[in-house]
């Protein structure tokens, strides 16, 4: 067996934080960064000598996959400000386009008939490669339904450069879900936000292999 | 576009609607426009009070209750809502004025929410939607009906025995104070109900 890849999570917030997490428990190492040493710091005390606290440039650099669990727009600013060190990385985008409202709720920030996975893709660093994933379950669920035994829940993904598949595999299945490709980043809009595919959509919750493969055919 | 859209949170809406009413292309096509994707978050406000309801709202994933607190501070709940139903103050809605009741989010809610202005446009340039909308009103006339009835005629462990048949997907996920609210009795009595329920409802031996 060849040896696992490299893999960065930057930005240490709620998904950040799961994701980490789920790996560490997946017997996984990891690199953590967000935009202080010390908030990677903290969180590699709880989580063990697997999760290594880096600064953002030394895990860009160490990494070759970055998981970006920052928002849609820090995304885009993270791409510039990294776009030549970002070359020949895989990067993970688990990113929603929505942001609060004026009134209570959350709503799309983008054309409803736009993801942010399609925009993301063409604002990519050149030689960079881009998977969505790890996004299309809420923060509670991505921490409560991983692991799940007898029969793990799916974490869909999306790819167009299908060479790094088994890459993404490999993240999904040591973050405790089995993996389920879509299709293309073109298809992301099914797995962010108010898609077929998201918990926060018309799916509502995890699902198994069996369930996923139903509704993936049925669209 | 239809293609991407097609994926979306819409696609329950418009099976929930073509049940009823088989909805052409065209007709699918307005409720892609108009139908908007919100989110919330377990216990943000849809509506509240003082507010004007402006939307209509359908839900795709979740639950969002009505109700109006007194001035005990007392929580009164007016509906409950779930997947494929509708939840609004009517009144506030149509008559643009101020609403007595808070709408919220018991789970975290996905709704689809259509303005009065683009409800309006609907029924004007496709009355089918006159004619769904009208039925789905008039169900929601009827489930208040009886609700209405069952509150001044029925005793509070007859009102929960309908609770448990009208929403045994929702015994579950809610708790007993949401329930309580809504049968219109305390969590103590709730309570007391239940426990003389389930020593009754114990297999005697024989
Ligand atoms: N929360 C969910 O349930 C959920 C579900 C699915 C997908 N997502 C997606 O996951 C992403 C993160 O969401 P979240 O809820 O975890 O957000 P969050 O709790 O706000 O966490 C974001 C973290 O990233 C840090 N950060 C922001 N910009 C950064 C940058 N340029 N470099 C390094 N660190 C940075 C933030 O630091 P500061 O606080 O200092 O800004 C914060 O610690 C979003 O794209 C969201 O759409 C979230």
């Amino acid at each position: 067996m060849t040896q696992k890849s490299k893999v960065a999570v930057i930005g240490l917030g709620s998904i950040g934080t799961v994701v980490a997490t789920n790996l560490v428990k997946g017997n996984r190492t990891v690199i953590i960064a967000d935009r202080t040493l010390e908030k990677a710091t903290e969180l590699s005390k709880k989580l063990g000598s697997l999760a290594q606290p880096a600064t953002i440039a030394a895990a860009v650099k160490e990494a070759e996959i970055i998981v970006l669990t920052i928002w849609f727009d820090g995304i885009k600013e993270f791409f510039k400000t990294y776009a030549t060190e970002l070359q020949g990385k895989i990067i993970v985008d688990p990113s929603n386009p929505i942001a609060p409202d004026e009134k209570g709720g959350f709503k799309k920030i983008i054309d409803k008939d736009q993801s942010s996975g399609l925009v993301l893709s063409e604002l990519l660093p050149e030689g960079a490669k881009l998977a969505k994933a790890l996004g299309t379950l809420g923060a509670a669920s991505l921490a409560n339904a991983a692991f799940r035994q007898p029969e793990k829940a799916v974490e869909f993904y999306a790819t167009d450069d299908t060479s790094i598949n088994d890459q993404i595999e490999g993240l999904i299945r040591d973050n405790g879900f089995e993996p389920v490709r879509i299709g293309g980043i073109d298809k992301s809009i099914r797995i962010e936000v108010f898609g077929d595919l998201h918990e926060f959509g018309a799916l509502g919750n995890p699902v198994t292999l069996s369930k996923a493969k139903q509704v993936v055919a049925a669209a | 576009m239809k293609e991407t859209l097609s994926h979306t949170s819409i696609e329950p809406l418009l099976e929930h609607l073509t049940k009823s009413f088989p909805l052409n292309e065209k007709e699918k096509e307005l409720v892609r426009e108009k139908f908007h994707s919100r989110l919330f978050r377990k216990r943000q406000f849809v509506l509240q009070e003082g507010d004007v309801c402006t939307q209509f709202n359908f839900i795709v994933r979740g639950c969002l209750r009505s109700y109006k607190i007194d001035e005990k501070g007392n929580v009164h709940i007016l509906q409950l809502a779930a997947e494929n139903n509708w939840i609004n103050d009517l009144g506030s809605f149509h008559h643009v004025k101020p609403s007595a009741l808070n709408i919220d989010a018991l789970e975290d809610t996905v709704v689809l929410q259509i303005s009065r202005d683009d409800l309006i446009s609907l029924y004007i340039n496709a009355p089918k939607f006159d004619r769904i909308f009208r039925v789905l009103i008039e169900n929601g006339f009827i489930h208040l009906q009886e609700r209405l009835l069952q509150n001044i005629s029925s005793t509070a462990e007859e009102r929960y025995q309908s609770f448990l048949d009208l929403y045994p997907h929702l015994i579950n996920r809610l708790s007993q104070v949401q329930i309580a609210a809504f049968l219109g009795v305390t969590p103590e009595f709730l309570s007391r109900l239940r426990n003389i329920r389930s020593k009754s409802a114990k297999p005697t031996k024989s």
